[in-house]
């Protein structure tokens, strides 16, 4: 079989979308120090060895949840803890000890599991990466878990940051600092709906959750084109 | 060995983000784990490498002697002061 039979042609889903959140607020403030998190809800022995990345995520998080009391989740970032991961390595390289607490946050599910403890919420979690596409699959799943159990809500979050010194002939164009969560249930407000087809255009560049901003803010359809996939949304 | 305490505080600030702490808080004879300043097992680790990268100590997990130094500043002072190998100690010899 081909690689390009198991690519469904056009995958078209339509989301409940019941809050959402971003940060940072304000998308047109250029990024500046990290402030601004509310994080009470993660004690404060946890919260000092939590990094950037998660400080945002967990952010969202818990504002976009409120006071749901069990949520499944699904967590989601394309480049996850790369700087912790290149500041251990640097340290293995000067062959310096490793930090303990560098190395047991550095895992792509440590948003994850943070929020679970915190919330002593034991519903499912999941901790998803796929490439420049991380976003819309991270809807994706999100989706195919509301389909098979309706009733209990699903909390999308997605945060990323730009990609440390040593990766940056890689890095996106416009990528900064942010966040953001989508909280589907079929209590929704609105509704999402989202399709992906194998693109057929240049990319658009730039990050893909970064594209999506404007329709949580005011609704505005958009599109985002990936070397793989077109993805659309109204 | 009052600025290597001081020296140390900091370490233990800096090394374990204790973001609402300064180092002038916590105390020469105050306990850092359990009912003492709150300390856990992860930040003992990460507190030994801290003292490792600055000191240059060589520490080893399984003596005695190193765990009961973990009791407080005064005793982690005391161990420094006996183990370090930086060139900060040869610059002071």
């Amino acid at each position: 079989m081909s690689k390009a039979a198991i690519i469904p042609t056009q995958l078209s889903i339509r989301v409940p979308v019941l809050n959402w959140a971003v940060w940072p607020h304000d998308a047109s403030v250029p990024e500046g120090p990290a402030h601004g998190f509310e994080l009470q809800y993660i004690d404060a022995m946890t919260r000092r060895r939590l990094s950037n990345l998660t400080r945002m995520a967990l952010h969202v998080a818990g504002v976009c949840v409120g006071k749901t009391p069990r949520v499944r989740t699904v967590f989601a970032s394309r480049h996850g803890e790369l700087h912790r991961t290149v500041d251990m390595l640097t340290s293995l390289a000067h062959a310096e000890p490793l930090s303990p607490t560098a190395f047991g946050l550095s895992v792509h599910n440590a948003s994850a599991g943070i929020f679970s403890i915190a919330r002593r919420d034991r519903s499912s979690a999941t901790a998803l990466a796929a490439g420049e596409d991380t976003f819309g699959y991270a809807l994706l799943e999100a989706h195919v878990q509301l389909r098979s159990d309706p009733a209990a809500p699903v909390l999308v979050v997605y945060a990323d940051e730009p990609l440390p010194q040593v990766y940056a002939a890689r890095s996106c164009a416009g990528d900064r600092p942010h966040a953001l969560a989508v909280l589907l249930s079929h209590e929704a407000v609105r509704d999402l709906t989202l399709t992906a087809n194998r693109s057929t255009e240049a990319p658009s560049g730039g990050m893909q959750s970064l594209a999506f901003l404007p329709w949580l803010a005011q609704g505005e359809s958009g599109s985002w084109t990936g070397h793989r996939h077109t993805w659309r949304w109204h | 060995m009052s600025e290597l305490k001081l020296q140390i505080k900091q370490l233990i600030v800096d090394a374990l983000n204790l973001e609402d702490l300064r180092p002038e808080d916590i105390g020469d004879d105050q306990a850092l784990f359990d009912d003492g300043l709150g300390l856990d097992s992860i930040d003992a680790l990460e507190l030994g490498v801290a003292l490792r990268k600055k000191y240059l100590l060589k520490l080893d997990a399984g003596d005695a002697s190193v765990r009961a130094a973990f009791r407080c500043v005064n005793t982690l002072a005391e161990l420094v002061h006996a183990r370090r190998t930086d060139s900060e100690r040869t610059a002071n010899e």
